[in-house]
């Protein structure tokens, strides 16, 4: 087979770099397997304890970047317990003593503490990009660690994380010398910054192209940061009040007319009303807007601004849009890919879009593929409709305030709806599903959902038979979380196999009970099925005919957790 | 690990699955908002949420991120404390007085705060033909580019964005 040097077949395998490709690569034959595996630079790991960090470095002594996520994605709505793991410095400390040349690090729902903040900042002399997306477990001292220490750090972006913030010193740790910022995203953080030590920091950054704001950062100050950096492509606004002086206002409009670059726009955590068409200018440019931060813009406002945006292909926003406002949506932005609608009055149980807004954005917008809309409502022929209309979906989740309430119009089920989805969108890679749905809806996933890898199920079936359908039929699964359904041991007994071909199960409030996770966790060794319970009875643990409150299961390499607080058991 | 410890015990009580312990005393699905303002923004109000023993508790549905509800609450809360003040001065009166708009919900309801405030009754443009006579002055304001115009010709949240001051001038002009 190997007709060429290995070089020359590393060289190639340079072109490759998708972290599903290399690992089709390492597939091939046992010397592709370890050419490919000397050479990968950038790994990917969708669960962090699916495998030790020393096996990662054993097999790819070239690595400089990786990507880790922690906790299941229901961690993201509160249904992890707090403290259930996700650590990340292990990692830290295993690629510090092993004198990995660390470059890049993306993490994703991990618990990131100072000291490993402290510890990354000191080990890595090339470190260069932080990326941490819904990450907890930190304060500003440790982002202070960070500016200080990684003398070439490019990117520092922090996204949605619950941060400490111990006010503003950590911007001042950047070094006078540190020119090398390229992008810079602090809007998620709490506290005041010291917006002169920001001014500078900007002005000496000539290759910052993306800067995103948080809310302490005022008017004035954007207006002047913007003139400093004409070239940003992607801005995020944090405090957008603007005082009556209006001269502030003359000037920011001249500093925006002048970014020609921007491309992706968000933040305006903070709006006075009335004050957006300062950024008219720019809106023609625009291929990513991101207003779902932004509660104190009213829906007005906002058609009028979209109404400017004709190139945008991703748009991010809150439902007070409402339904019209998606019409003008649909007939402006022709290009769009990506949408999600999200609830500006969660507390209430009141979305202000129904399934009129999808279908309008269905027909005016051809190129659509991916979706998450939070609405009041929904029926099976707005549904079916869609789904003539875009049978190009690789990701379609779709979210029901009242997550049982059935079709607006018929009553009936919302089964056939989503089955016209599934069947007539083939690509479809992710779903999520929220109505009033029987066994029906699962019998057609299984049918026809063939590349599906992630399904969220809430709310919905009627028995076993209904996960059963899916295990059967997606080949392709993945993931697969659900919650409040009446699935049981039936369900998850049918095909142990299956899981290890997927990344993990996830079900709480099911009707599975411990006799039947021990019963798997038997069956299976490679996979750590950990049980959560509530009420942290002792004597749980010996009555098999209970039923599990939280049940997390994922495939491992690495067998048992020893990280596992005490409300979590590991069967 | 490391020093995020001491937050994460007070946050785990709001992501136990007990009831929620936040800060709104309302329980999800109750209707405690004002009914004249659900009916006038069309809204209609939902029966079949109330009492359904199936609607999940507050604290993970619906499935969006908790920094993300944070925010969302915090502007409902902001919104219903939002002030703009403007000053009002009388012609002929050197000392003026203050006035917040946002506390108005329209032109008819800031007219009749200033008739009360300074006892007259006061002409804008949307006023009817029998009604001049009787008028003793006029609102006007001054808006962005220093420009005095009557009040009223405008969409109230047009006016909002463009006023600075008000003047209540005689009507015999």
């Amino acid at each position: 087979m190997n007709y060429f040097p290995d070089e020359v077949l590393e060289h190639v395998f340079d072109f490759v770099t998708s972290s599903r490709d290399r690992n089709a690569l390492s597939q091939v034959c046992k010397s592709w397997y370890r050419i490919e595996s000397s050479s990968r630079q950038k790994v990917f790991i969708g669960n962090c304890y699916a495998i030790s960090p020393e096996r990662v470095i054993e097999r790819f002594p070239a690595l400089k970047s990786i990507a880790l996520k922690g906790k299941p994605h229901f961690a993201d709505f509160n249904l992890v317990p707090h403290e259930w793991g996700g650590f990340v410095y292990p990692w830290i400390e295993a690629f510090a003593r092993n004198r990995v040349g660390l470059e890049e690090l993306r993490l994703k729902r991990m618990v990131v503490s100072d000291d490993s903040l402290e510890l990354l900042s000191r080990s890595f002399a090339n470190f260069k990009s932080l990326v941490l997306v819904s990450c907890e477990g930190f304060t500003t001292d440790g982002l202070a660690a960070i500016a200080a220490n990684c003398r070439c750090l490019r990117e520092l972006d922090l996204q949605e994380n619950e941060v400490e913030d111990h006010r503003g010193h950590w911007l001042s740790c950047f070094h006078d010398s540190h020119t090398s910022l390229v992008s810079l995203n602090f809007a998620c953080l709490k506290g005041d910054i010291n917006l002169g030590v920001l001014e500078r920091l900007v002005a000496r950054s000539p290759n910052l192209r993306s800067l995103r704001l948080n809310r302490a950062v005022p008017f004035d100050t954007l207006q002047k940061i913007l003139m400093q950096s004409p070239n940003l492509v992607d801005l995020g606004v944090g405090s957008y009040v603007h005082d009556p002086d209006s001269e502030t206002y003359d000037k920011l409009v001249t500093a925006i007319e002048k970014c020609k670059s921007v491309r992706s726009l968000s933040g305006f955590l903070d709006v006075a009303p009335h004050c957006l068409p300062a950024f008219h200018s720019i809106c023609p440019n625009l291929t990513s807007l991101n207003l779902s931060y932004a509660p104190g813009i009213q829906g007005g406002e906002l058609t009028k601004l979209i109404r400017h945006c004709r190139k945008l292909q991703r748009l991010w926003i809150l439902d007070c849009i409402g339904d019209k406002g998606l019409e003008v949506v649909a007939s402006t932005c022709k290009d769009l890919q990506e949408l999600r609608v999200f609830p500006s009055d969660p507390y209430i149980g009141h979305a202000a879009v129904t399934e009129e807004g999808l279908v309008a954005i269905s027909s005016g917008c051809p190129k659509l593929h991916s979706i998450l809309y939070f609405c009041q409502q929904m029926t099976n022929a707005a549904l079916i409709t869609v789904a003539k209309n875009c049978p190009n979906f690789i990701r379609f989740r779709l979210c029901i305030l009242d997550p049982t309430k059935p079709d607006a119009v018929t009553q009936q089920p919302l089964d056939e709806g989503f089955g016209a989805i599934v069947h007539s969108c083939r690509g479809l890679r992710r779903l999520s599903l929220t109505g009033l749905l029987t066994d029906q809806v699962f019998l057609y996933i299984g049918m026809y959902a063939e590349q599906l890898e992630m399904l969220s199920i809430a709310f919905a079936g009627d028995s076993d038979k209904g996960m059963q359908y899916v295990l059967n039929g997606c080949k392709r699964l993945r993931k697969l979380e659900i919650r409040d359904s009446p699935f049981g041991n039936g369900a998850l007994l049918m095909d142990v196999g299956k899981y290890e071909a997927m990344r993990s199960l996830w079900m709480s409030s099911c009707e599975v009970t411990l006799g039947g996770c021990k019963t798997l966790a038997k069956k299976m060794p490679r996979l750590n099925v950990e049980i959560m319970n509530e009420n942290e009875q002792t004597d749980f643990i010996f009555d098999d005919a209970q039923k599990v409150d939280k049940m997390y299961l994922y495939r491992t390499l690495a067998g048992q957790r020893k990280d596992a607080p005490d409300f979590v058991w590991t069967l | 690990m490391g020093r995020g410890g001491s937050t994460s015990s007070s946050s785990s009580l709001e992501s136990s699955n007990y009831p929620a312990l936040t800060s709104r005393s309302s329980s999800l699905y109750q209707q405690n908002r004002d009914l004249s303002t659900d009916l006038r923004l069309g809204l209609s109000i939902s029966t079949s949420q109330q009492g359904n023993p199936s609607i999940p508790s507050e604290s993970d549905w619906p499935p969006i991120k908790p920094i993300l509800k944070k925010e969302l609450a915090a502007e409902e809360n902001e919104c219903n404390s939002a002030t703009f003040f403007v000053k009002v001065y009388m012609e002929g009166i050197p000392i003026g007085r203050k006035l917040d708009l946002l506390a108005h919900d329209g032109y008819h309801d800031l007219i009749r705060t200033l008739n009360h405030m300074f006892n007259t009754s006061i002409l804008w443009a949307e006023m009817d033909g029998d009604e001049h006579s009787e008028q003793n002055h006029v609102l006007t304001y001054e808006d962005k580019e220093g420009d005095w115009l009557i009040v009223g010709d405008v969409p109230w949240e047009m006016f909002l964005s463009s006023v600075r001051r008000l003047k209540i001038t005689r009507a015999d002009i």
